[in-house]
């Protein structure tokens, strides 16, 4: 028989469990469970539409995936951009939010608004943006060269260009992406103590020295988390493609001729537009095996220059 | 007191919602007199379906007519058609009757048998000998019709007859020269194309690079004398035409003859040649008759190298009905009184280019479509076909077609992947 206190005991349990329970369920239908259910389909054969059940195939999606061109075309697409554009955020993020802290720049207000807008405009509508400036036949950018620069020679087809069309996404996803970047080194040098710099000043250290063994090492934790969420993005670089290269249907998305095709819009054209589940499972998990790989040389990285 | 009522709530909070949500599947009985209930038909076209067909018209029609019937005309946002296939597998009768899809694709949501058979339709008036036979027979899967063709298009080359007679193209009656084989339309492109550096002002010739992908390359073949469909109805990638226009596809890139601007905007070619910025576009030919709006009689339509002899290749847009529809029958009434009428059909027909199915219709048509009829109608002319991975062919056609036009691969390499890759594929007729 049960005492008076283990009744208690289970009751509020019983309390607590509901409290947890509505958090627990969505976490579980929209995350743990899809989780678990896109790892099973990446053993499976299964198309969406025309597969009535889903069979059992090991590692052959895997064995698959990795043999087939387009993957490793995406995935050398993927490396290529997030080569480019980790470092260029981290170099224009530290360079802009350095300058607005200080103290004698006078535009700190207003570059934070300019800094902001990017953030809060659609990324399609960027990416729109974009595609109207790089126009081969009425764009800003084949006007400037051709025009005002007189040097119609540099005038490009770019985005049907496959040497230049990811660039150019390149360049719209770090106007898109710079300014919170900045803003998280511009908060993260505010947050280091003044008198840290004002002992450095006293002690005789340069600019060059306080940047370099003051600013830079107590940027450590921005640094770390500057580098996951500019990871995430990279990695997962989808919206600016689809929108710049497949605006009037999945078939021309990561053209031309598949020089910016993403790992992502390669896991989702498997996926939703060919319906192969389980192709498309297999590749969405080796895309995470990269996010972490890359988030597991991050934290070696910010951890080094903690040592 | 308190501490049930919070549980009570909380319980209610988790279940209530899932409640709600099942709701969506539950089974509605079907509107049991169509001509007497009151009745609203919702009705969904893909925006461009309903820029060009005058489908808020029929509807006001028929409402006039059948003054218990209220009609909701609104845009499909998605041309995947995926939204239906999640929409009608739970259910929800969101839609009534929905226009605009090819049978490749309208196939999937039959595969799902998320579709109402149209098979007793076809009787009478409307007898499928009445229809072109292809587009009626592609879309059938196990013995019924699970769509039905509205609008047909057919490939063929459109020019702008003046920028042809610039370059010395046209023959001693001002009419455009015919290029007899691939060399020779490379040899148009070439003459065609004005200007200098990377960015051409005029170019002889665009193939599109992001739409047509199968459509474009078998019509192709068809023209060429090749055998474009196995006996089982896969499609034979093994062709020797295809390197020969790979080949094509090639040297007018390679050379700027061509522009590449499909490659980000499929709609390039076309919107180039209403402009008089291209010279030759390879597409439907719809596209011909659109263009006169901008070029008057310059903008024409002439055949493919060999079409003349072989045939082209036509293709159907269809209107089907989801199994979660309260009002078919209605909807069956629509199509009849409204959609297979010379009001529907022929302002489509005379500004957009885009042909009737329902062959009666043609009867009515202005002399523009003399030529593409005759080439509809010669024994060599196919037609297209709904393979159960199609649409992974399709995408292949287009990565090749784009490395090709880059100078990423060379044809030869095309070629080889053609066939192993697209032969790996499942491209047994959907059944």
């Amino acid at each position: 028989m049960r005492s008076l206190g283990q009744s208690k005991k289970i009751r509020d349990n019983i309390d607590g469990w509901l409290f947890v329970l509505p958090a627990f369920l969505f976490l579980f239908s929209f995350m743990i469970y899809p989780i678990a259910h896109t790892f099973l389909l990446s053993f499976q054969k299964f198309n969406f539409v025309y597969d009535s059940n889903p069979v059992f195939i090991g590692l052959s999606n895997y064995v698959k995936v990795l043999k087939t061109p387009l993957f490793i075309t995406a995935l050398k697409n993927t490396l290529r951009f997030t080569l480019w554009y980790i470092p260029s955020v981290f170099i224009l993020g530290f360079m802009i939010g350095y300058v607005i802290t200080l103290p004698n720049f006078v535009g700190s207000r207003i570059s934070k608004i300019v800094l902001f807008i990017p953030m809060v405009i659609p990324l399609s509508m960027s990416a729109y943006m974009f595609l109207f400036m790089v126009n081969p036949q009425w764009g800003l950018l084949n006007s400037f060269l051709a025009d005002t620069l007189h040097m119609p020679m540099l005038v490009r087809d770019w985005m049907n260009d496959t040497r230049y069309a990811l660039k150019i996404i390149l360049v719209v996803t770090i106007w898109q992406n710079i300014g919170f970047v900045a803003l998280m080194f511009m908060s993260g040098i505010q947050g280091i103590s003044s008198s840290i710099l004002e002992a450095a000043t006293i002690d005789g250290a340069s600019a060059y020295r306080k940047m370099w063994s003051v600013i830079l090492p107590n940027l450590k934790e921005t640094f770390q988390i500057v580098g996951i969420l500019t990871i995430v993005t990279s990695v997962k670089l989808f919206s600016q493609v689809v929108t710049m290269t497949g605006a009037l249907g999945p078939n021309s998305a990561g053209g031309p001729a598949n020089s910016t095709l993403t790992l992502y819009v390669a896991t989702w054209k498997s996926a939703f537009v060919n319906y192969d589940m389980g192709i498309g499972s297999a590749m969405g998990y080796l895309m995470s095996l990269i996010i972490f790989l890359l988030f597991g040389i991050n934290f070696f990285v910010t951890k080094s220059e903690r040592a | 007191m308190k501490k049930t009522t919070l549980i009570l709530l909380l319980v209610s909070f988790i279940f209530v919602p899932y409640v709600m949500a099942s709701g969506g599947q539950e089974e509605t009985a079907t509107v049991s007199d169509w001509t007497k209930d009151p009745i609203t038909m919702k009705i969904e076209g893909s925006g461009w379906i309903l820029k060009k067909f005058p489908i808020q018209e029929a509807a006001d029609r028929f409402m006039q007519d059948h003054p218990n019937v209220t009609i909701e005309v609104s845009s499909n946002q998605d041309d995947t058609l995926n939204s239906y296939m999640l929409n009608w597998a739970v259910g929800d009768a969101d839609v009534d009757l929905a226009f605009g899809g090819a049978a490749s694709q309208v196939a999937k949501l039959a595969a799902k048998n998320l579709l109402m058979p149209w098979n007793d339709f076809y009787s009478g008036d409307f007898d499928a000998k009445n229809f072109l036979t292809h587009s009626v027979e592609t879309a059938k899967k196990g013995g019924d019709y699970f769509a039905i063709p509205f609008m047909e298009e057919a490939m063929s080359l459109q020019v702008n007859r003046g920028l042809m007679a610039e370059a010395g193209l046209v023959n001693s009656d001002g009419t455009p020269m015919y290029p007899a084989n691939l060399d020779e339309m490379a040899d148009f492109a070439g003459k065609m194309t004005k200007g200098s550096g990377e960015v051409k002002d005029i170019y002889g010739f665009s193939w599109n690079l992001t739409n047509f992908g199968d459509q474009q390359m078998m019509c192709a073949v068809n023209a060429l004398g090749g055998k474009v469909y196995n006996d089982d109805g896969s499609p034979n990638l093994e062709a020797p035409e295809y390197l020969d226009i790979f080949n094509f596809i090639a040297k007018v890139n390679l050379e700027g003859w061509a522009t590449k601007g499909t490659i980000s905007d499929t709609n390039a070619g076309r919107s180039g040649l209403k402009a008089g910025t291209v010279a030759m576009i390879f597409e439907a030919a719809s596209r011909a008759i659109e263009a006169k709006a901008t070029l008057g009689d310059d903008a024409m339509m002439i055949p493919f190298p060999g079409m003349e002899k072989n045939g082209t290749f036509i293709f159907a847009h269809y209107a089907y009905v989801p199994r979660t529809s309260k009002v078919q029958e209605a909807v069956k009434a629509f199509m009849r009184e409204q959609v297979f009428t010379a009001d529907f059909a022929a302002p489509a027909a005379e500004q957009y280019g885009k042909l009737p199915s329902y062959i009666p219709l043609y009867s009515g048509l202005s002399s523009d479509f003399e030529q593409i009829k005759k080439w509809m109608a010669l024994p060599g002319t196919i037609g297209d076909m709904s393979w159960v991975e199609g649409s992974k062919l399709n995408a292949l056609f287009y990565e090749l077609e784009q490395l090709v036009a880059t100078g990423g691969i060379t044809p030869e390499e095309a070629v080889e992947r053609l066939a192993t890759e697209g032969g790996s594929y499942n491209l047994s007729i959907v059944e």
